[in-house]
């Protein structure tokens, strides 16, 4: 990058300008890939915001239980239904159970689930992607129009169908979830393997004798990390919103197993007369959801600042 | 171009009977019959059934003759709503969510189309940040909250309009709106993002630099390349619509499509589930058609594949 490209993208001079009075010759101060990927992300506020309320929500689901003595499920019908107060921080429900520790539990429910299911689609979609665009021809012709015939069945009523068959909790969940999402992660690996398919560094590889696995695992992947570690960002928020539609509807996680989900589900039920108890879980899923949007988008415009204009 | 038109047509035809065999054997994999229930029914009755309604049959025979039927336009029929063909019901439904779906998609162009051009056009502005901020928001607040505080300020509060079912124009005010409310906040994001880099062409540059009035370079060479990439999106949104009007229906108990599917889920009523699965996926497929043929239309390179 040039010194007038690094001005331009950043504002910053890649060089101290103390230094430069001082008579010192003019070095440019080296930055590595990730470094600059580092730098970027943390100069965007609305990306870091989104970090910082994460790393908030990771660690309230991890030990917002133990922080408050109330247990998940311990019912007072004496003290139902209150607002927010000093002794139940976010409320109590319909049974008398603290909101603040079902909220917690709940995170950790729809947490675990989205992360897993974009870890199952990620794996997947990095083999099935990767085999498609790096073998070509009649496999990838065959791969990809599979892809297009399962792009004909509509996400929502596949998964419910898919629930049904596999049970409810959140193993199930997650796989059904998995399966209706794999598509257009493979689609993108494969794209990106066509790309760096002409790449010098790929067609040397092989001229040296390298593996087919070692092409792919040393030369493909790498390149293609950045690009994937967007998606999968991007993916997470998309994987909360199904479980909790999925439960909301009474299909996914169920009793006494709770998620954000089927608190909102209970909070649905109540609406008439006590609509906090969908106005919170509602708070924990948009902000999370628009947390991860943040901070993938801002991975996206850090790794390629080129995109940052279009989008936001 | 008509070859091009006629390869994906001709196309839409395996995808179509592949997606139905795909639901086929995913609804023959649910445990338990249609017939399982409460009370447990003598074996030959059971049998009897099961001769009724074809499932005695090897499975690919079934889905011969479903597919068979299907192009008939007979679906079968519903094993829990005596009398009821799948037919009937989808006849019933699909006209409630298409207008639903409509009501929700008129209002999400009419609020969210302008509100994304007005952002791209004065980037940087506080009307660019609130339209940010508004797109930003109302797409992450999923429909099954805006729904229920919708419902809960102007049903239960205000007692403007009712708060479910489907009856009359009142009736359709709340439900249009949680369903649009997350779509207008799509399109504006999407539209604002398509301005904003149609803003950057060269021959925006060169209009102005022509020195035609910014009226007319907006109306003339910003506006109409800007929106194509918004109407080629139809594709993937569709699949939105159809999740969020699921919601919407459940939650205002409207007689659509959506709340007919989970009705029919909770009741094991799997001749309704699949005729409902495999007319979504067929809309979803003549949707991805039309997209791609539209595309084709725009964009000669897409042409030679």
């Amino acid at each position: 990058m040039s010194v007038d490209e690094a001005h331009e993208v950043d504002g910053s001079l890649p060089f101290s300008l103390e230094e430069r009075e001082a008579g010192a010759p003019l070095t440019i101060k080296q930055t590595t890939l990730w470094g600059d990927v580092v730098r970027r992300f943390v100069r965007n506020r609305a990306a870091m915001l989104g970090l910082s309320v994460l790393l908030v929500m990771i660690l309230y689901s991890t030990i917002g239980p133990w922080i408050r003595p109330y247990g998940f499920s311990d019912q007072d019908f004496a003290i139902a239904h209150q607002l927010p107060n000093a002794q139940h921080w976010f409320g109590t429900d319909l049974f008398g159970r603290d909101l603040f520790v079902r909220v917690a539990m709940g995170g950790r429910v729809s947490l675990l689930v989205a992360f897993a299911a974009t870890a199952v689609v990620l794996v997947i979609g990095v083999l099935y992607g990767s085999i498609s665009g790096f073998v070509g021809g009649v496999v990838d012709d065959i791969m990809m129009r599979f892809v297009d015939i399962l792009y004909g069945m509509p996400y929502l009523p596949f998964a419910i169908i898919l629930l049904v068959i596999l049970g409810s909790g959140v193993v199930p969940m997650l796989l059904a979830l998995a399966i209706v999402s794999w598509l257009t992660p493979s689609r993108l690996v494969r794209g990106q393997i066509l790309t760096l398919k002409q790449n010098e560094y790929v067609e040397a590889g092989r001229a040296l004798g390298a593996s087919r696995s070692r092409i792919i695992f040393r030369h493909l992947l790498p390149n293609t990390l950045g690009i994937i570690v967007v998606a999968m960002f991007l993916e997470v928020p998309g994987m909360i919103l199904g479980e909790a539609t999925l439960s909301f509807l009474g299909l996914g996680i169920s009793a006494p197993d709770a998620s954000w989900g089927t608190l909102a589900e209970e909070g649905w039920k109540a609406l008439r007369s006590y609509p906090w108890l969908i106005i919170l879980p509602g708070l924990f899923i948009a902000t999370t959801v628009l947390s991860f949007n943040f901070v993938g988008d801002g991975f996206r415009d850090a790794l390629d600042p080129r995109t940052k204009e279009g989008n936001f | 171009m008509l070859k091009f038109i006629a390869r994906r047509v001709l196309w839409t035809i395996p995808v179509l009977l592949l997606v139905v065999l795909f639901t086929f054997l995913l609804m023959k994999a649910i445990p338990g019959g249609p017939f399982t229930g409460e009370k447990s029914i003598p074996a030959e009755i059971l049998a009897n059934m099961n001769a009724k309604y074809g499932l005695d049959r090897p499975w690919y025979e079934q889905y011969f003759r479903y597919v068979v039927g299907m192009f008939q336009g007979d679906l079968g029929v519903s094993m829990t709503q005596k009398g009821r063909t799948v037919m009937d019901i989808i006849g019933n439904a699909f006209p409630v969510s298409m207008q639903l779906g409509f009501q929700a998609f008129l209002l999400a162009v009419v609020v969210g189309v302008p509100a994304g051009v007005i952002a791209g056009l004065k980037h940087n502005t506080w009307m660019d940040y609130g339209a940010i901020f508004y797109s930003t928001v109302g797409w992450a607040i999923p429909v099954f909250i805006t729904g229920p505080i919708l419902i809960y300020i102007f049903a239960l509060r205000l007692g403007w309009f009712p708060t479910s079912t489907w009856k009359s124009p009142e009736h359709w005010v709340l439900p249009s709106i949680t369903l649009g409310l997350s779509l207008s906040a799509y399109f504006a994001r999407l539209t604002r993002g398509s301005i904003l880099e149609t803003l950057q062409q060269d021959f925006v540059r060169t209009a102005e630099a022509k020195g035609l009035p910014r009226r007319l370079v907006i109306r003339r060479h910003i506006l109409r390349n800007s929106l194509i990439p918004v109407v080629t999106q139809a594709g993937p949104l569709l699949g939105f619509v159809i999740t969020g009007s699921f919601l919407t229906e459940y939650i205002y108990a409207i007689p659509g499509l959506g709340r007919h599917y989970i009705y029919s889920v909770s009741n094991r009523d799997y001749s309704v589930v699949m005729g409902l699965a495999v007319l979504l996926s067929a809309v979803i497929i003549l949707a991805n058609l039309v997209v791609d043929i539209v595309y084709g239309w725009l964009d000669p390179r897409i042409r030679i594949e």
